[in-house]
C-alpha cells in the first residue's frame, strides 16, 4: 500500500460515523529491511503547520499549548490498530467524544453557536 | 418520472443561480459599449462553465468526494493551501460585491442609501442558512431568480437583428478601445466560470446524495441549465445594446444607470423587475457563496458540514459562513462602490482560474476516484483549454486592469 | 482602477468628453422615464446628482489637460459646465416634484448636448 497516497489526507471518521478531521499526519515504524508499518495517525493544526516547515509547526505548538492548555500542546494520535474500515472515510472503533480533538467545536458550539437563537 | 421532475427542478435551479451581479454587470457594460461584439465571450464562459459543472457533478456522484475533499486527498495538504487560500480570497470579493449588488436593489427601491443595507442584508442571509435546509436554499432562491428571465423577454421585444447577435459570437478585433474591450472580455469570462459555482455544485451532489445512476441527470443539468443561464446574460446584452447604447449611454459605470435597461421596454414595470432581477439574483448569490466559504474550509479540515444539520451540530461549518457574511459586507457598508467591485472581482476570479481548475486535470482521470467515468478526448481538451485561457488571464489582467479598467 | 487611460492631453480630452456625452444621454433617459411616471422621483434624482457628479469631474479634467488648441478645449469646458448645471437643476426640480422645472431643464440639457456635440466636432475635426 502506498501510504501517501492511500491513506495521508483521507476523511477520519469515528464508529458513531462523526467527522473528526483529515489524516493530518502519520506515525511510522521504520523496521530494517521490511516495509514501513504505521502506528498511529495524527490530526489537527499542530500537525498541518508542521507540514509547512519546522518553524509554524513550533509557533502552532506554542499557540495550541497557550489556548487549549497541556492537553492540546502536542497533535492529536490515534492508534493504527483501531482502524475498521478504508473506504471514501477512514473509521476507527473509538467514540470522539471521549478524545480531545473536537475540543474547540465543543468550545465553540457551547460558548458561541449554542448560545445564538435558533441553534437547534 | 422522479428523474423527470429532479432534472427539470435542477436546470431552473442552474438557470437562477447562474445570473448574479457579476454577469449582469459585465454583460451590460459590454453591450453598452461594444454592442453585440462580445456575444462570443458570454457563449466561450458558458461552454467553459458547463464542462467544468459537468465533471464536479461526475466527480462527486462517482467518488462520493467534493472537490475541495479530493484536491486535499490527491495533492496533500501543502498544495490544497493554495486553491484554498485563492478561492477564499475570491469568494470573499465575489460575496460581497453580491451583498453590494442586493444592497443596491435595496437603495433603488427605498431611496435609503446601499451601504446602509449591507449589514441587514448580510444579516439576512445568515438567517437564511442558520434556519435555512439546503433544499429550500437551492430551490426557493433560485425558483425567485426565473424573474431574471424578464431581460430575456426583453431583448425579444425589442427585436434585435438576429443575424447580427449570431455574428456577435464569434470573435473579433474592436475598432475601438481595445484595453477595454480586452478587459470586458476577461471580466465577463470570470463572471461566466466561477468557481464557487462549481465547487458548489460538487457539495450539493453530495448534500443530495448523488450516486452513479445520477449521471445523466447530471449531464442534462450542467448542459441545459448552465446553457439557459448563458441565454439570460446574452439577453442582458441584447438589452443593454439596444437599450442603452441606441440613447448614446456608451459608458456604464454608474450602477443607478443598470435600471433604464429595462423602463425603456416594460415602463415602470421595468423598474420593478430590474429592482427584483437585482436584488433576487444577488441574494442567491450572496447565500451561495457564504455557504461555500462554509463547505471548503470544513471539507479541507475534515469538519462535520452539511446545511440540513443544526448550527449547534457543526460549529466549525456555521461558524465559517457567519464569520465570512459578516466581513464581506463590511466593505459595503464602509462605501466601497459595488459596481466597481464587482468588476474587479470578476477579473481576479478570472485569474485564478488556473488553481482551481488544474486539479480537475488530475481528479477526473484519476481511475482511483472516478473508474470507469474519467474524462474522454473532449473534456480533457476542455479543462487544458480553460487552463490555459486562465493562465492568459492571469497575465493580461493586471496591465489591463490599469490601462482598461474604469 | 483609477489610473486614466489617457496617455497625452489630447486623449484625456477625447475620453472625458466621451464621458461626459455618455452621461448627458443618461441624464435625458432617466428624465424622460421619470416624465412619463416610469421611474421614481428619488431613484431619479439620486441618478441625476450622481451624473453631476461625474460631469463635474469630467469638465474639471478636461479644463486642467494641457492641450495645444487653447480655444476648442475652452468650448468643451463650457459645454460640459452647461450640462453639469442643467442636470443639477433638473435633480432639484425632481425632487420638488416641479414639472415646468423640469422641463425646461430638459430644454437646457438638449441645448448643451448640442453644444458638447459641436465643439467635440470641432476639437475633434481634421486639422489643415
Amino acid at each position: 500500500m502506498d501510504l501517501l497516497r492511500d491513506i495521508l489526507d483521507k476523511q477520519v471518521v469515528d464508529r458513531e460515523q462523526v467527522k473528526i478531521g483529515k489524516v493530518d499526519g502519520l506515525v511510522v515504524e521504520l523496521r530494517p529491511g521490511k516495509p514501513p508499518k504505521i502506528v498511529a495517525v495524527e490530526l489537527g493544526s499542530i500537525t498541518l503547520a508542521r507540514r509547512l516547515g519546522e518553524r509554524p509547526g513550533r509557533w502552532m505548538a506554542r499557540l495550541a499549548a497557550r489556548l487549549g492548555g497541556k492537553r492540546h500542546a502536542e497533535p492529536h494520535r490515534i492508534a493504527w490498530n483501531k482502524v475498521r474500515d478504508i473506504g471514501v472515510d477512514i473509521e476507527f472503533d473509538i467514540d470522539v467524544r471521549e478524545t480531545a480533538i473536537l475540543d474547540w467545536q465543543d468550545w465553540l458550539r457551547d460558548h458561541v453557536i449554542g448560545r445564538i437563537p435558533g441553534a437547534g | 418520472m422522479k428523474k423527470l421532475l429532479e432534472i427539470s427542478l435542477g436546470i431552473v435551479t442552474s438557470v437562477g443561480g447562474f445570473l448574479e451581479v457579476g454577469s449582469m454587470a459585465t454583460a451590460a457594460q459590454a453591450g453598452a459599449a461594444f454592442r453585440f461584439q462580445l456575444i462570443w465571450a458570454v457563449v466561450l464562459g458558458t461552454i467553459c462553465i458547463i464542462f467544468l459543472v459537468e465533471m464536479a457533478g461526475r466527480f462527486a456522484a462517482v467518488s462520493h468526494h467534493t472537490i475541495a475533499d479530493g484536491i486535499r486527498e490527491r495533492f496533500g495538504f501543502n498544495v490544497f493551501l493554495w486553491p484554498l487560500l485563492a478561492t477564499l480570497l475570491v469568494n470573499f470579493l465575489v460575496m460581497s460585491a453580491e451583498i453590494g449588488g442586493a444592497a443596491i436593489a435595496l437603495e433603488l427601491a427605498t431611496g435609503i442609501g446601499f451601504q446602509w443595507w449591507a449589514l441587514p442584508v448580510a444579516f439576512l442571509a445568515w438567517l437564511f442558512l442558520w434556519k435555512g435546509t439546503f433544499g429550500f436554499i437551492e430551490k426557493g432562491v433560485s425558483i425567485l431568480g426565473l424573474v431574471t428571465l424578464c431581460f430575456v423577454v426583453g431583448a425579444v421585444m425589442l427585436g434585435p437583428d438576429w443575424g447580427q447577435v449570431a455574428a456577435g459570437a464569434v470573435p473579433t478585433l474592436p475598432d475601438h478601445d481595445a484595453a477595454k474591450y480586452w478587459f470586458m472580455a476577461v471580466s465577463i469570462l470570470g463572471a461566466s466560470i466561477s468557481p464557487y459555482l462549481f465547487m458548489f455544485y460538487s457539495s450539493g451532489a453530495i448534500e443530495d446524495q448523488w450516486d452513479k445512476s445520477y449521471l445523466g441527470t447530471n449531464r442534462a443539468i450542467a448542459g441545459l441549465g448552465m446553457s439557459f443561464g448563458g441565454t439570460i446574460a446574452i439577453g442582458v446584452l441584447i438589452v443593454a445594446a439596444l437599450v442603452l447604447a441606441a440613447h448614446g449611454i456608451d459608458q456604464v459605470d454608474d450602477y443607478h444607470q443598470l435600471p433604464l435597461m429595462l423602463i425603456p421596454i416594460f415602463g415602470f414595470w421595468g423598474f420593478v423587475l430590474f429592482v427584483a432581477s437585482l436584488g433576487i439574483a444577488c441574494f442567491g448569490a450572496a447565500l451561495e457563496v457564504g455557504l461555500q466559504q462554509a463547505y471548503l474550509v470544513a471539507q479541507g479540515f475534515g469538519w462535520t458540514w452539511g446545511e440540513d444539520q443544526k448550527p449547534r451540530d457543526d460549529p466549525g461549518f456555521s461558524t465559517v459562513y457567519t464569520v465570512s457574511l459578516l466581513l464581506a459586507a463590511i466593505p459595503i457598508a464602509l462605501g466601497l462602490d459595488p459596481l466597481r467591485l464587482t468588476i474587479f472581482s470578476m477579473a481576479l476570479t478570472a485569474a485564478s482560474l488556473p488553481l482551481s481548475v488544474v486539479p480537475f486535470l488530475f481528479l477526473l482521470n484519476d481511475e482511483r476516484y472516478v473508474g470507469e467515468h474519467r474524462n474522454g478526448m473532449i473534456s480533457n481538451a476542455a479543462v487544458i483549454f480553460i487552463i490555459a485561457l486562465g493562465f492568459v488571464l492571469a497575465v493580461v489582467t493586471i496591465p489591463l486592469q490599469i490601462f482598461g479598467g474604469t | 482602477m483609477f489610473v486614466l487611460t489617457a496617455c497625452s492631453p489630447s486623449d484625456q480630452i477625447e475620453q472625458q468628453s466621451k464621458t461626459a456625452a455618455s452621461a448627458a444621454q443618461t441624464a435625458s433617459l432617466v428624465l424622460d422615464a421619470w416624465a412619463s411616471g416610469a421611474a421614481p422621483s428619488k431613484y431619479t434624482s439620486r441618478t441625476l446628482q450622481s451624473v453631476g457628479k461625474t460631469l463635474a469631474d469630467a469638465g474639471a479634467q478636461i479644463q486642467s489637460a494641457k492641450s495645444p488648441e487653447a480655444s476648442e478645449q475652452a468650448g468643451l469646458t463650457a459645454a460640459v459646465g452647461q450640462l453639469s448645471t442643467a442636470v443639477t437643476r433638473a435633480a432639484t426640480a425632481v425632487q420638488d416634484g416641479n414639472r415646468p422645472g423640469v422641463e425646461q431643464a430638459q430644454q437646457d440639457l438638449r441645448a448643451a448636448t448640442a453644444a458638447l456635440n459641436a465643439s467635440q466636432s470641432k476639437y475633434f475635426a481634421p486639422k489643415p
